[in-house]
């Protein structure tokens, strides 16, 4: 099942609930095109046959833009997301095992790459929404003069040690592993691990931060 | 007389032309699509390259052996480079073709082992090959050898219908890697290999055509 695998509830475009794996079928048979034809069509490619490129590349756009469409919520980051994905794909095109259907497989990578990017977004917001309260509270001198007042204010400046506090008392449920890695990622601390180890253990310890938060405070 | 000019006398754009609509990037015909159509297409040939150079790579370690075993490596490095190319040139083309090339760099190891064998037991002589000539035994090892590996090219490529490309890479490439190590012999070496591999893949060459 596609669907579960991306993690995301896919937007239904009229607001009716739609049962699960409907968009998975409608992607996977979309269009006229058989799925026989585009079997054989990879599987030529994947021999080195660059004829047929365009019509790969023509059958499995619309459906990998589709996809991700479904899965980011926009065009801009589809458009980025299904790029990615179709280089994956076409880098991977000699691996393709003819044996196997080419549209779940294709899908499979589509899927990934729209996760990956659907995380990146995340994380992105997550420190946007995070650099308000450190530039009011670290830069006297901002340009929002009203963020520079609210941070000068007394009553905001309790109302933010507060949340400094505890942020401090969450982090200290955490292990020094996990403090290290936040350490390193917030504050450009040196770590002696780097990178795909370091965002996963990045990912893990801010679920347990998260988890350390709603244990002791109730919220996110 | 009316215009045709869509734009108004002012060079503004006619308020009453319908706005032009950017087409879905859904669409494989979009401009989106077609910029993502390039760079996917860059990085298939890339990714292919890449698999190539990594697939042709026995053929420099054969090369680098000759080159220990025989007495002149300098004459090794021209054959090397021929076989390394055309090694990475057919695996990147196709599938058939980089059967045609295991076929041929297969089929190539046994001149260049019965070579650098018979110049290992100084049959070309003490100082080398070149220096001496071919001996008796030398250039009849890079003939044989030769030989050998055109029946084992022609063999494969009969057994697996193969078509014509598929016959003269893999002897193109039996007959670099052989040469790696019949160069030692000199031109009479290289030679006696091609005679040898011609010899060997004629008689099912001549049977394929028949059937043809």
């Amino acid at each position: 099942m596609l669907v579960p695998s991306v993690g995301v509830t896919l937007p239904d475009p009229v607001g009716l609930p739609r049962p699960a794996g409907t968009f998975e079928r409608e992607v996977m048979t979309e269009g006229p095109l058989p799925r026989a034809e585009i079997d054989v069509w990879m599987a030529r490619l994947a021999a080195g046959e660059r004829e047929v490129f365009t019509l790969v590349f023509e059958a499995l756009w619309p459906r990998v833009f589709g996809l991700c469409r479904a899965t980011l919520g926009n065009d801009a980051d589809a458009a980025d997301a299904a790029q990615q994905a179709m280089m994956k794909l076409m880098e991977r095109a000699a691996d393709y095992d003819p044996s196997r259907a080419a549209l779940p497989w294709a899908l499979a990578i589509a899927a990934w790459e729209c996760r990956s990017a659907l995380r990146r977004r995340t994380r992105s917001r997550e420190v946007a929404s995070s650099e308000p309260e450190e530039s009011a509270s670290h830069s006297p001198t901002s340009v929002d003069g009203a963020r520079t007042l609210e941070a000068n204010d007394p009553e905001s400046e309790l109302v933010r040690r507060d949340l400094v506090q505890r942020a401090l008392d969450a982090m200290n449920e955490l292990s020094d592993v996990d403090r290290a890695t936040l350490a390193a990622t917030f504050f450009d601390e040196p770590t002696e691990v780097v990178g795909a180890t370091l965002r996963k253990r990045r990912e893990r310890a801010i679920d347990r931060l998260r988890a350390a938060v709603r244990r002791l405070y109730g919220l996110d | 007389m009316a215009s045709t000019d869509p734009r108004s006398p002012s060079g503004a754009p006619n308020p009453i032309e319908p706005p032009r609509v950017d087409p879905d990037p859904a669409d494989p015909r979009s401009p989106v699509a077609h910029a993502t159509e390039r760079r996917a297409r860059r990085a298939y040939e890339l990714s292919r390259i890449r698999r190539a150079l990594l697939a042709a790579s026995p053929v420099l370690a054969l090369a680098a052996i000759a080159a220990l075993v025989s007495p002149s490596p300098t004459r090794v490095v021209p054959f090397a480079i021929l076989s390394f190319g055309a090694a990475t040139l057919m695996v990147w083309q196709s599938r058939s073709m980089s059967r045609a090339a295991l076929v041929g760099m297969l089929a190539g190891v046994v001149p260049l082992a019965l070579s650098l064998a018979a110049n290992q037991w100084h049959a070309c002589g003490p100082h080398g090959c070149a220096s001496h000539g071919f001996s008796s035994f030398c250039a009849p090892a890079c003939a044989l050898g030769g030989l050998v590996a055109g029946l084992g090219v022609g063999v494969s490529a009969h057994r697996t219908r193969a078509s014509a490309p598929f016959w003269i890479g893999a002897s193109t490439l039996a007959w670099g890697v052989g040469a790696l190590g019949c160069a030692c012999v000199g031109a009479v070496g290289v030679a006696g290999l091609a005679v040898g591999l011609l010899v060997g893949v004629m008689p099912t060459w001549s049977v394929r055509a028949a059937r043809a």
